[in-house]
């Protein structure tokens, strides 16, 4: 019997092709795929900025505008959202604002709305109306959207604003979310004529967004200073009347 | 004439029609996000609306003439309050009326006090279930010193009031 | 025997191109995602009216012969209800082109926009 080898060079070709394809799939399974699910990551956590800084101005305009109730409908996709009531037990982080005389109104516990993205390290905190965005576990963090805190040269008024976030449970939610809001009522705190030196500290426990609210009260806008001591305390000085707005606003459902 | 030649160019083309439908719906769930977008446009135009009410009822319509605005928070006015408001801002262009309700509340000081009395009441028309994307809109009033027609609770010095409307579309 | 086919390479080559262009959009589409404030919220915010009504209560006030009284309620009242720091002063009348007008300086701050002006009313 003759060895025919007629069909030699077309199997070769046909290996070769196969053998493209493979590569071509191999590089796109090691490569292409990783680099989408990266996009689509940041394209959620994007999104989900942006959804806080749409949910921190209808805060807004609960207490600025004296608006009783407000809802927005968000997709929360690649994570989840959480709340955090506000109050004395379960909240993070608080404020303690005090004068040269002593202690103005000892401690804030203003809650927070939490984003935790599932494939990134990425937290983002709807923290006393502001957006804050930080890397889990790593110690920087920087704010969005700022909150409405002023010192107005002219009048030597210090305006602060604390805004609480309460609900009756802790509430987390992943998927499509009508976050639905309600202002109560607080008891004005009347303003604080010829306090001095106004400090304020910031204290967190756990979510450490110091960093981000050290940047944002040494800001021109608020204009404090670092205090000596202690610890992230900053302090503004020739303030004729400081006043202090404090809202509530209850999380019905998320 | 029908035969059975072609068949496989046939399948091919679904076949490829899939692929393709499936590597554009892979592309764009991948990328595409649901935007909360700009959510707030409403509130915007609804609370242009309301200031600009307001500034009409504020303007009189002749030189001297009495001033609307003034005249309902000064006599404690509701029902008038309500309807003149609502009627300027339902009105369209194309003669139909809008869906629009509103409440109101007069803020005024007392000493160091502000004190807030309502206007119009929040559900006059049985409308309100506390769940409206709602505006608030103000105007400030100015009260001339005026003991003698004074039946309301200002006082009779002569003091600025602020108007609160809420508004919202049912 | 089947002979693999040479024609229609194109639509091959066609077929990777369209691919890689579809990669490459999905990748520019996601950087066109936009995180701030919408331009409504921007409108929302600033306080065209505010100040636009602010101005004609002064001058009211300035017409009913500067009550001390109108003046700590348009500052108090504004300060709770509309977060604004605001303080304004006027001056004796003054001789302005043959008119008897006061000179009037406001200041308006809160927080996110400041409006300073002075005139003549």
């Amino acid at each position: 019997m003759i060895a025919n080898d007629r069909a030699v060079s077309e199997a070769i070709g046909f290996i070769l092709i196969l053998g493209l394809v493979l590569t071509g799939i191999g590089l796109v399974t090691l490569y292409g795929y990783p680099v989408l699910v990266k996009e689509q990551s940041s394209t959620d956590v994007k999104n989900m900025e942006r959804a806080m800084i749409v949910i921190q101005n209808d805060m807004k305009s609960l207490c600025f505008k004296n608006v009783p109730y407000k809802e927005s409908t968000l997709q929360v996709s690649g994570g989840t959202l959480e709340v955090i009531p506000g109050g004395e037990e379960g909240a993070k982080s608080e404020f303690v604002i005090s004068n040269s005389e002593g202690e103005v109104n000892s401690e804030f516990h203003p809650g927070a709305l939490v984003y935790r993205s599932d494939r990134s390290t990425e937290v983002i905190a709807l923290e006393n109306g502001a957006v804050i965005t930080r890397q889990e576990g790593s110690a920087g963090s920087a704010m969005l959207a700022e909150p409405r805190w002023f010192y107005d040269g002219p009048t030597k008024t210090f305006v602060i604003y604390i805004m609480n976030v309460t609900a009756d449970e802790r509430m987390a939610k992943s998927g499509m979310a009508t976050v639905r809001m309600k202002r109560l009522a607080t008891s004005p705190i009347p303003p604080i004529e010829n306090p001095g030196t106004v400090k304020v500290m910031y204290n967190s426990p756990s979510d450490d967004h110091s960093v981000a609210w050290k940047n944002y009260l040494t800001s021109p806008m608020v204009g404090m200073r670092k205090a000596s001591s202690p610890l992230d305390t900053y302090e503004i000085s020739d303030v004729d009347k400081l006043v202090i707005k404090e809202y509530t606003i209850e999380i019905l459902s998320i | 004439m029908v035969n059975d030649a072609g068949q496989l160019y046939t399948m091919e083309g679904i076949a490829a029609g899939l692929i393709m439908i499936l590597t554009a719906y892979i592309v764009v769930s991948t990328t595409s996000i649901y935007t909360t977008g700009d959510t707030h446009i409403p509130d915007m135009q609804l609370e242009q609306l309301g200031s600009d009410v307001l500034a009409m009822m504020d303007t009189p319509d002749s030189n001297g003439g009495e001033n609307q605005l003034v005249e309902f928070v000064q006599n404690n006015s509701s029902t008038e309050f309500a309807e003149t408001f609502l009627r300027y801002c339902n009105a369209k262009t194309d003669g139909t009326r809008d869906n629009l309700h509103m409440s109101a509340s007069v803020t005024y000081r007392e000493n160091s006090e502000i004190k807030e009395r309502p206007l119009v009441a929040v559900a006059p028309d049985e409308t309100w279930t506390g769940r409206e994307s709602a505006v608030r809109v103000t105007r400030w009033v100015q009260l001339d010193e005026n003991a003698s027609r004074r039946d309301d609770p200002y006082g009779p010095r002569a003091r600025a009031v602020l108007v609160e409307v809420l508004l919202w579309r049912a | 025997m089947a002979r693999l086919n040479e024609e229609g390479q194109w639509i091959v080559l066609m077929g990777l191109l369209v691919a890689v262009a579809l990669f490459f959009l999905a990748l520019i589409v996601n950087q066109s995602a936009l995180v701030g404030q919408t331009t409504s919220e921007a409108v929302l915010e600033f306080p065209k009216n505010d100040i636009r009504d602010l101005r004609s209560a002064i001058f009211d006030y300035i017409d009913a012969e500067c009550n001390e009284e109108v003046e700590q309620d348009i500052i108090a009242i504004s300060l709770e209800r509309k977060n604004a720091v605001v303080s304004f002063s006027v001056g004796g009348p003054q001789d302005v082109q043959g008119h008897k007008m006061h000179p009037v300086s406001i200041h308006y701050n809160n927080g996110v926009t400041a409006y300073n002006e002075t005139t003549h009313y």
